[in-house]
């Protein structure tokens, strides 16, 4: 436990719950329907395909504007189109029948990391559709379009419950390394980090033995404590490297990626698969918790079917995403490409009590704001003192929540007057 | 109605405000316990050994119902608000609100904060005073801007100032035989070094002011259980111990100097002590100025805060008529408490700043006693 007389710099140790979970291997689903959706940030996405057509793992189905594409994630017929509740908001849907057959359409795989030009790497990565599977979703390509000094790869994983990026790792890191030299070469990178969880002896096991292998570029395994938040981005590039940045890495020169991107990546530069499975952990009151890899786009009740169901009869509600930050849903949803989790919980609301300037949210939150004066500001409707206490800097962890003991939610006050700073900036700007 | 969606994230932390104020509430009881113990042991002057406990249990009840009091009353505008429910809600919610307004803690601190001889409808009006007026008026829990048990103690002393130091006799060997003293004078430390200067405050050995073998109000004297309470707080995170620390560093500092000032050479430090131990600054320190409803929200605020206090309590201390500064400074630096909020902005990482302006109110508490001391050589001691 870090002092300091001023600095917010409590780091807290959370409940994992996840002991049990680490040890068992990930399961393998393929569930009937998948629905892919046909819209990305609210915009919709130009059809290449339409209902009756018959398409493999990895077909083309959509591409927005960026050319950035959406791909299938089982070999099946479009059985029809329609509206439905994704894990971030309703769209419409593609809904393909799943064949089972698991025929795949392969791209071309990148050839020998001394023949491919820098052009072909990055275009390789654009349209494998390729998106930060930390949970954001951001398109990988966009965060290569600058060179960088040090990669640093995200392993740490540090919300409770979630376990797949881990039994992932532990059983194709292979993959991971296979990645690393084509991202060198893009970049021009010097210095790679694997960054992981002290307590994740098997994984930083694995990354050591697996950089011995390779003597042609290094890789530096750092270990970090836990503590939450300390799989974001600004933890991490903190942590490693000693510096702070204002909005991305690359400010600092660094490019962070989540492993199970990296592994995404190394299996299209090897055999031109385009990612379309993701693993996530079904967890909390399920019969049989478990991490499952299945096709993206599953139905969450599929999931937790497969699971064995759920373990109790009272009301609940399913989060996607990890319980720090993911959202709760009250009806089924259909899992995104990045979901990592998907959670049953009780559907409780515990009653908050008022607020009595305790402080500690002030003194755990990891960008050094102050989410309860944030918080009176924004009952005031204060925008002038909520651009004064940086609002925006908010990164969304949720911690100030967690340690609220009057239970209230806090940080979505704080999401609240970030949305309203933000516009406010905008509507200065222009 | 549709029960809204619980947000992210998921998981709490297990402790709740609730659990805090139990512990602390439990933390106060056995500081009373051991005064309980004291007073029925000791005794005093004026009754007999047994009487003395009455009281001191007869003030527990008396704080304790009145500052609770308020509370059933205000909160009896639930039946008359909440319409379309069924009756048991209507009572659910209503207890509700009365066990978390947290007034039995107010009430057990006031009584803490009073000694013995006040007679009952004087502490009761003090107590009600203090819930009603300190916290019910300005919005109930977590809204006050002050420290209602201090409301409560300032409002006894202004409104009846004779019973607050006219009760309990003797406090030192030399001064026992003094009766016409013991009858009028304040006979708490405070009030007898503002009486008869600074060399009483060496009357009484150290030790005995350490475990509080002297008479002062109910919970202040008993330093060594204050202690050991505050430790156990701090770990607990309860209290910020950020504060107390603060402000009893910045009044053995000041006083220290002010001791030299006096001339007094190496017994300055255990001067510096004594006057630490004085009156009611390590109950304060850890029991009211670390109330986080009144103390500003962030860390460096919070130095601020507790160096303003200080800063207020030694003025009052040596430059007013007032016997003990404590709860007038915490009730003046509650004042302050928005504005440190106000003025912290941004985020919290830089440091410089932070250190300057601690530095910079540090140095104003130090030149309080280092002034009142240069200015007082002649003080024999
Ligand atoms: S959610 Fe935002 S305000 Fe709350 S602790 Fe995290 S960064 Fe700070
Ligand atoms: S942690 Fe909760 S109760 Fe404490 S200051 Fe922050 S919002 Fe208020």
């Amino acid at each position: 436990m870090s002092f300091h007389l001023f600095k917010s710099s409590e780091k807290l140790t959370i409940p994992s719950n996840k002991e049990e979970l680490l040890k068992k291997p990930y399961t393998k689903f393929d569930p009937e329907f998948v629905y892919v959706p046909l819209s990305r940030n609210g915009k919709s996405l130009k059809e290449i395909r339409s209902v009756g057509d018959y398409v493999a793992r990895g077909t083309l189905l959509a591409l927005d504007d960026d050319k950035f594409p959406i791909y299938s994630s089982v070999s099946g017929y479009i059985k029809e189109k329609k509206e439905m509740e994704f894990a971030n908001g309703h769209m419409q849907a593609f809904v393909i029948q799943n064949d089972h057959k698991q025929t795949f359409e392969l791209r071309e795989p990148l050839g020998k990391v001394s023949e491919v030009s820098k052009e072909e790497i990055y275009k390789a990565i654009k349209y494998s559709g390729c998106i930060g599977f930390g949970g954001a979703g951001f398109p990988t390509y966009k965060k290569y379009q600058k060179p960088a000094q040090y990669l640093i790869i995200n392993a740490v994983e540090c919300e409770p419950y979630l376990a797949c990026d881990y039994l992932m790792g532990i059983s194709h890191i292979s993959l991971v390394f296979a990645a690393i030299p084509y991202l060198l070469k893009l970049t021009g990178a010097q210095k790679v980090f694997f960054v992981a969880k002290e307590d994740r002896e098997l994984l930083i096991e694995e990354a050591i033995n697996e950089s011995k292998k390779h003597r042609n570029y290094c890789v530096e395994v750092v270990k970090v404590p836990d503590a939450y938040p300390m799989g974001y981005e600004r933890s991490i590039v903190s942590y490693v490297l000693h510096k702070t940045y204002d909005k991305f890495p690359i400010e600092v020169g660094a490019i962070v990626n989540n492993i199970y991107t990296y592994m995404m990546l190394g299996e299209r530069f090897l055999y031109g698969t385009v990612p379309v499975t993701r693993c996530l952990t079904v967890a909390g009151l399920v019969k049989k918790p478990q991490s499952v890899l299945a096709p993206a786009w599953t139905l969450a009740s599929d999931l937790i079917k497969f699971c064995g169901g759920r373990s109790t009869k009272k009301p609940t509600i399913v989060v996607d995403g990890g319980p720090m930050t993911g959202h709760a849903h009250r009806q089924d949803f259909v899992t995104c490409l990045q979901s990592n989790g998907v959670l049953v919980f009780r559907d409780v609301h515990e009653r908050a009590e008022p607020c009595w300037h305790c402080g500690d949210c002030c003194s755990h939150c990891p960008m050094d704001l102050q989410p309860v004066q944030i918080q009176m500001a924004l009952k005031r409707k204060d925008i002038d003192r909520l651009i004064a206490l940086n609002a925006d800097k908010c990164i969304n962890c949720g911690l100030c929540s967690y340690v609220c003991p009057a239970h209230i939610d806090v940080s979505n006050n704080v999401q609240i007057a970030k949305a309203l700073v933000i516009k406010a900036k905008r509507g200065e700007k222009k | 109605m549709m029960m809204q969606i619980a947000k992210a994230p998921h998981m709490r932390k297990k402790r709740t405000t609730f659990s805090m104020m139990m512990e602390l509430f439990v933390c106060l009881m056995i500081l009373y316990a051991v005064s309980l113990t004291f007073y029925f042991l000791k005794g005093g002057p004026r009754f007999t050994n047994v009487q003395y406990g009455l009281y001191a249990l007869q003030n527990l009840g008396i704080g304790l119902l009145f500052a609770v009091l308020p509370d059933l009353l205000w909160y009896l505008s639930i039946f008359v608000q909440m319409r379309a429910d069924y009756f048991h809600v209507k009572i659910k919610e209503y207890f509700y609100k009365v066990i978390h307004s947290y007034s039995y803690i107010t009430g057990l601190i006031l009584v803490l904060l009073l000694p013995i001889g006040l007679e009952w409808y004087e502490i009761a009006i003090s107590a009600f005073f203090a819930t009603f007026v300190a916290k019910l008026v300005f919005g109930g829990f977590g809204s006050n801007i002050f420290n209602p048990a201090i409301v409560g103690r300032v409002f006894a002393q202004i409104v009846f100032p004779t019973h607050m130091t006219t009760y309990l006799g003797d406090i030192g060997p030399s001064l026992s035989n003094d009766v016409a003293y013991n009858i009028t004078v304040g006979a708490t430390i405070p009030g007898q070094v503002a009486s008869h200067g600074f060399s009483s405050l060496f009357d009484i050995p150290l030790w005995k002011m350490f475990i509080g073998d002297y008479y002062g109000s109910l919970g202040e004297t008993f330093a060594y259980v204050i202690i050991i309470l505050a430790i156990y707080l701090a770990i607990r995170k309860i209290i910020d111990l950020r504060l107390t620390i603060t402000y009893l560093v910045a009044i053995y500092l000041s006083s220290l100097l002010m001791f030299v000032g006096f001339g007094a050479g190496i017994t300055a430090f255990e001067g510096a002590f004594r006057y630490v131990l004085m009156g009611g600054v390590l109950f304060g320190a850890v029991f009211c100025l670390t109330d986080p409803v009144t103390s500003p929200t962030s860390k460096f605020g919070k130095v601020i805060f507790a160096l303003i206090a200080a800063f207020f309590t030694m003025v009052i201390r040596l430059y007013t008529a007032a016997p003990e500064g404590v709860a007038y400074s915490i009730l003046i630096a509650n004042i302050f408490t928005p504005l440190i909020d106000k003025c912290i902005k941004g985020r919290t990482d830089k440091v410089l700043i932070p250190y300057t302006a601690s530095l910079v109110f540090l140095l104003a508490v130090l030149a309080v006693g280092l002034a009142y001391g240069c200015t007082n050589t002649g003080v024999s001691l």
